[in-house]
């Protein structure tokens, strides 16, 4: 047998460039134009991996999108990709390939002692087998993942980029075939913004193959000029080598471009794909049709092709897939697989039409080329080892139901098999239009539509030229027309061919009883036989989603594209119901696999995943050697590590030189929402729990906002700046949301009230300058204030200067110090950080992060809302009940407060914890329990939400929720950690340092 | 993807959104003369129809207006949408 | 008026000046006054005091812009207007809007270091911005004299196109626009 299957001319290919290649470490070599499945079959290569369960032997079987076996691992390392269809892989220079599925190889494959068992390995076996005893599940598991695993997820990191794209359009076309050019057309000269779609490299389509004429000119030509012109006309894009993967709601479709894959690794650039999202008006589906393989004893033998496939390599890749062939069909097309094959000099052994009769223009042409045609016969089983070599014909009944009579030997090397076509209706189920069977045709067409989209040609089942032309002219004016523009053009010109009716045939009766005999199969990829569908109909599987699920048909990489429709037609036969009556499976995006990178585009990485926010000072902490943590969104100094200091000793020094001297921190990033308008502050008694109305201006107050259900939400201190003019703090994390949640009582509930919210966040840059000194450091940086205690008191907000600029300080304190928020406008925020730090220079200021910051607080016992609440804890809880108003009759939450779950006695409620050994710290999160020796399950007592180490206190600290805490001051819980450690802690209270409070009011 | 015509700025792409729940939920008025079965119906019994409802929705990234919508929960097409205090 | 010169973009530490050779231009037009102007058209008495100090009135067409001499008064929401004023004019226009409105609801607050402006110009200016925007910025639909506000990748933003033709002007947060910027250097590697 010659190896070069490569015929001596024609084909789209281009022979002046040779492609080497590899597959399974062999070097081969094929032309540019080529896929990796026309090269290797023109390499005389038709085996290319072995089936998932029983690791029989399998073949290229199509030329498309719908290929369940011709799947591939591509590159290595880095750059490889799984269960890539070798019928759409564009052939490139070192393309380096192997099958997937095949181990240790594809000749010599250990895992092919299934298919001895086959008749032991029935539909639903691994359910049945391996569930079973439970403790086994585990290592039948591994067993099951490295016998069945299809291709191999990379291990490295992906070094391509990926893109994404919005676009918007008056017209989508789906598919570059005659059907999408033509609506394309008709739309875009009418001058509407029109986008095509095809996942090939070239347009055109099945049309590519065809000897039609289109016209007056040959298909090929037409194709060409008409892609010219849409190039042309300025508001047509078109995307070659882009599947419109999904057909969501509101028009809304997804389509992965390829940008790269068909170059040389070493001439990639740039992205290797990119996602499209399209809003499109109308949307035109010109996605095709897929042919569907005939099922019969041993169908699944390397060899045996798609008759259309037959066509596709022949006149689009000069590729003879064989040296004779049997042509097996139920319907007229395949007969034009006949004549292409003659003219391409392959020897036609016979061609075996299921019908009784064959009559039709076409089927004349062929007989009277010569060739026999046997009607009334079907293929019943093949033979061959890892090839076919040789059919077994017999007389098939009329009804298709039984086989009779001798069977005929024939032998061939290549089978090119017909059941008729289905339409490709997956977008358009997917947009909303259920599919309807249609008995003549025997396919699923495309449902009535739910948005704005059409189907046309062979999408809509209509599979000869000239109707096609016709309803995608149509389709186009309609869509123009739709969308504003005047457009009628006529269809192109082509010629009528009358087919004759297809005989459905789902499976060619079987010469041996039920479940016995070879294997004929219905799904390759998932080896999913006729007698697996029989078995689950038996078992009481009817639905056809049920009987899906239990035989796996159509859960593989290629989700069925080729077998569902044989399956569904296998599974009605044996319930003895109509198609329609058993019905479809749901079809769902995406249409072929995308890439996890596609998907995330170039959101990726610490930099560009979510967005990071900084504040006015962010670069100055960089120069000065911060350690950064994200604070929702944020990024906020953590530690400023001095001399390769750690964590701890870096926050010691930190706290210790802010409780001694003074202490800065980047404050900006709290949220400032200011509230301004006549019912201010009737709008604040509702929305915080304390009293507003009386607050003086200049003066500010802590506050706690409550969910409806009465659960702690967030906190901050609001200022009020003038009457009716507020100044609010929410915190870092809340701020949006405490926004939108305002908006909402004001817009939805309370319209009546003038008050406006405006958030300034980003406005402001906020320094917090702490500790005894901070006095000194901020009356020597703000002019215009007299900085005195009695004249700027605790809670106080003052106006002054830096220079010129206007700041506003707040005396608070989150820390127990004296302590000054400085504001000013963000694009000074740079400036007034480095003033103060050149006024604290004599007093040793020391820059800290969020981790004091903590330490600091929790050492006063201050609370930090989303770390020492957790949405189901209430401001009782936290012992602060000083913080309710007892006058007011209503605020958000204030009704659930007497709940009878808010009531309960045993709650968790906010305790300190001081540790046996003072320098142990307890992890936050621990649980605590009362005895760690107690019968599990252990009683739980509560959870720590805060623990430091306290360098000022000398001591660690932590804040707890325990149960009825309040009450149990003095007592000993305990802290069973993971490691078996536990940890003996006293319940205080939650103020560690300075009782008095008498330094933040220095 | 949803594509939502704000009551303001028109039709706008699902993401410009963010849902705040079912429409049409009066605060009561008096909500310490409620017994806990009342205040519990207000707070936490929420209609989950399959078909039309009725729900608030944010035009969070637009023009930071809440409005009403009526949407289908089966096939997720928004019938209507009008401002708060209108009726559809 | 503080000395203009101590100010910092939030964009120091972006550089858009090396971006690929068919990449559209970015350029920050740092420091402008920004003004949040929120009342009722309703009422007279505010549309009066806005045209007084103005010179034109708040635009109550949703997506619109006008100008008015050095001013430009984006339409945020049926209650709410962007006004933009050369740099250091926010504080005099606010306090000039503050006397004419004081006893009209109302609210002007500046938020002039709370935005920027990014211009982006040239034949992929575009592209760009459907990178991650997913509004439809045809001319035919969205022209001068119309803006909206939506988001860029996971972030916000007010876009209006040039009145000239030659792209778009977007006003971004200060704390997201280094992550914009950094968003669309990386974004532009398509246009080498
Ligand atoms: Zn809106």
């Amino acid at each position: 047998m010659s190896k070069n299957y490569r015929l001596a001319e024609g084909g789209r290919i281009n022979r002046e460039h040779t492609v080497n290649f590899q597959f399974n470490g062999k070097s081969y070599s094929g032309f540019a134009g080529d896929t990796l499945a026309s090269a290797l079959l023109a390499n005389g290569v038709h085996m290319v991996g072995r089936s998932w369960k029983y690791h029989r032997p399998r073949g290229i079987l199509s030329a498309g999108a719908e290929e369940p076996n011709a799947i591939f691992q591509l590159e290595k390392g880095k750059y490889t990709v799984p269960n890539a269809r070798g019928t759409q892989v564009e052939l490139y220079d070192n393309l380096d390939a192997s099958s997937v599925n095949c181990w240790p190889s594809l000749d010599f494959d250990l895992m092919s002692i299934n298919s001895k068992f086959a008749r032991m390995m029935p539909a639903g076996f691994y359910y049945k087998t391996f569930m079973w005893p439970k403790s086994m599940w585990m290592k039948y598991e591994h067993f099951i993942r490295k016998a069945s695993g299809l291709g191999e997820s990379p291990r490295q990191n992906d070094p391509d980029r990926y893109e994404h794209a919005h676009a918007h359009c008056d017209l989508l076309v789906v598919g570059g075939g005659i059907a999408g050019l033509t609506a394309a057309l008709a739309a875009g000269r009418a001058g509407a913004r029109v986008m095509l779609v095809d996942e090939q490299a070239e347009f055109g389509g099945l049309t590519l193959n065809s000897h039609a004429q289109i016209e007056g000119k040959s298909a090929s030509q037409w194709i060409e000029d008409t892609v010219a012109e849409l190039q042309a006309m300025e508001e047509v894009t078109l995307l070659n080598r882009a599947t419109a993967f999904g057909y969501h709601d509101y028009n809304f479709l997804t389509v992965n471009q390829r940008l790269t894959d068909h170059l040389p690794l070493s001439e990639r650039k740039s992205g290797r794909e990119k996602v499209w999202q399209i809003r499109a008006h109308q949307v035109v589906l010109a996605t095709g049709a897929a042919e569907r393989p005939l099922v019969f004893a041993n169908n699944d033998r390397p060899g045996v092709m798609l008759a259309s496939a037959v066509s596709t390599y022949v006149n689009r890749y000069a590729v003879k897939p064989g040296n004779r062939v049997v042509i097996f069909t139920n319907n007229d097309s395949a007969y034009q697989t006949a004549l292409d094959c003659k003219a391409a000099g392959i020897e036609i052994a016979v061609v075996v039409d299921a019908r009784a009769q064959s009559s039709s223009e076409l089927a004349n042409t062929v007989r009277s080329a010569g060739i026999e045609v046997l009607n009334g016969s079907a293929v019943v089983d093949t033979s061959g080892g890892k090839h076919v070599s040789s059919v077994k014909v017999m007389n098939l009944a009329a009804d298709g139901k039984s086989v009779s009579g001798s069977v005929k030997n024939i032998s061939c090397d290549l089978l090119a098999v017909s059941s008729g076509w289905s339409p490709v209706v997956h977008l358009s189920s997917q947009s909303g239009a259920k599919a309807i069977w249609n008995d003549d045709q025997a396919m699923f067409l495309p449902g009535t539509p739910t948005q704005a989209q059409v189907s046309v040609g062979a999408a809509n089942g209509t599979l000869d030229l000239k109707n096609s032309l016709h309803q995608a002219a149509l389709a186009g004016n309609a869509a123009a027309k739709a969308c504003g523009f005047d457009s009628d053009m006529a269809a192109p010109s082509a010629e009528a061919l009358a087919s004759e009716a297809i005989l459905p045939l789902w499976q060619v009766p079987s010469i041996h009883a039920s479940g016995r005999g070879p294997k004929a199969f219905v799904d390759m990829q998932n080896d999913v036989g006729v007698a697996d569908i029989q078995l689950a109909a038996r078992e009481g599987f009817h639905s056809v989603e049920h009987v899906k699920r239990y035989t796996a048909m159509g859960f593989g990489t290629d989700q069925g594209k080729l077998g569902n429709i044989n399956g569904m037609g296998v599974l009605a036969q044996t319930l003895g119901q109509s198609i329609a009556e058993t019905g479809t499976t749901t079809y769902r995006p995406n249409y072929t696999p995308v890439s996890f990178g596609a998907i995330a585009g170039q959101n990726l990485g610490d930099e560009l995943f979510d967005p990071v926010r900084k504040t006015a000072m962010h670069a100055w902490h960089e120069e000065n050697g911060a350690e950064f943590e994200n604070v929702g969104q944020w990024k906020r100094p953590w530690y400023y590590p001095r001399n390769g200091e750690s964590l701890d000793e870096a926050v010691n020094r930190e706290c210790l030189a802010t409780r001694e001297s003074v202490g800065i921190l980047d404050a900006s990033t709290l949220g400032k929402i200011e509230v301004v308008g006549r019912d201010a502050a009737k709008f604040l008694e509702m929305i915080y729990t304390n009293n507003w109305m009386k607050l003086e201006v200049g003066k500010a107050r802590y506050g706690f906002m409550l969910g409806e259900d009465g659960m702690v939400m967030d906190d901050g201190v609001t200022v009020r700046i003038a009457e009716n003019h507020f100044y609010m703090h929410t915190t870092t994390g809340g701020a949006a949301g405490v926004l939108a949640w305002m908006e909402r009582w004001l817009q939805t509930e309370w319209p009546e009230l003038e008050v406006f919210l405006t958030s300034v966040t980003d406005h402001w840059a906020t320094a917090a300058v702490v500790g005894p000194n901070s006095r000194r450091v901020v009356s020597a940086v703000c002019d215009g204030i007299d900085f005195s205690a009695d004249n700027f008191k605790f809670m106080d907000s003052r106006v002054g200067k830096i220079g010129d600029l206007e700041c506003r300080v707040n005396r608070i304190s989150f820390s127990g110090e004296l302590a000054y928020e400085v504001n000013v406008p963000a694009n000074y925020g740079r400036y007034m950080w480095e003033e103060l730090m050149q006024a604290g220079a004599e007093y040793n200021i020391t820059p800290y992060g969020t981790e004091t910051m903590h330490v600091l607080r929790a050492e006063k016992g201050y609370v930090i809302v989303g770390q020492d609440t957790d949405g189901s804890v209430t401001v009782e809880d936290l012992g602060m009940s000083w913080a309710l108003s007892k006058t007011k009759t209503d605020y958000i939450g204030k009704r659930s407060l007497n709940r009878p779950d808010t009531l309960r006695k045993d709650r968790k409620q906010l305790v300190g914890l001081v540790t046996e050994d003072p320098k142990t710290v307890i992890p936050e999160g621990a649980q605590l329990v009362d005895n760690p020796g107690a019968p599990m399950p252990v009683p739980m007592a509560g959870h720590v939400s805060s623990s430091y180490y306290s360098a000022c206190c000398g001591h660690s600290i932590a804040m707890a929720l325990v149960k009825g805490g309040h009450h149990r001051t003095g007592e000993t819980v305990y802290a069973p950690l993971a490691n078996d450690r536990v940890i003996k802690a006293t319940i205080t209270d939650t103020n560690f340092y300075d009782k008095e409070g008498a330094k933040a009011n220095a | 993807m949803l594509l939502i015509e704000c009551p303001y700025c028109g039709e706008r792409d699902e993401t410009e959104f963010s849902y705040a729940g079912e429409a049409h939920i009066a605060r009561p008025l008096e909500t310490e003369k409620l017994n806990d079965a009342e205040w519990a119906d207000y707070l936490f019994m929420r209609k989950n129809p399959k078909g039309a409802h009725r729900e608030q929705w944010l035009h969070a990234a637009g023009c930071r207006r809440y409005f009403n919508a009526e949407r289908d929960t089966v096939n997720y097409k928004v019938k209507s949408t009008y401002k708060i205090g209108e009726q559809s | 008026m503080p000395d203009l010169f101590q100010q910092h973009s939030p964009l120091v530490q972006i550089d858009f000046g090396e971006l690929q050779d068919n990449a559209p231009t970015i350029e920050e037009t740092p420091f402008l006054g920004y003004l949040n102007l929120r009342g009722k058209t309703s009422n007279m008495a505010f549309v009066a005091a806005v045209l007084k100090v103005l010179g034109v009135e708040p635009p109550t067409t949703a997506n619109t812009m006008v100008e008015s001499g050095d001013y430009r008064i984006y339409w945020l929401g049926p209650d709410e207007w962007l006004v933009i004023t050369p740099t250091g004019q926010a504080g005099k226009v606010q306090s000039e809007l503050n006397a004419e409105l004081k006893d009209v609801f109302s609210s002007i607050v500046d938020n002039s270091s709370g935005l920027t402006l990014l211009k982006i110009t040239g034949e992929n200016a575009t592209k760009l911005l459907n990178r991650d925007c997913p509004l439809d910025l045809h001319p035919w639909v969205f022209k001068p004299g119309q803006c909206a506000q939506t988001r860029f990748a996971k972030a916000g933003m007010t876009i209006a196109p040039l009145r000239d033709g030659s792209g778009f002007e977007i006003i971004i947060r200060r704390s997201f626009a280094d992550y914009i910027g950094l968003w669309m250097q990386d974004a532009c590697v398509e246009f080498e």
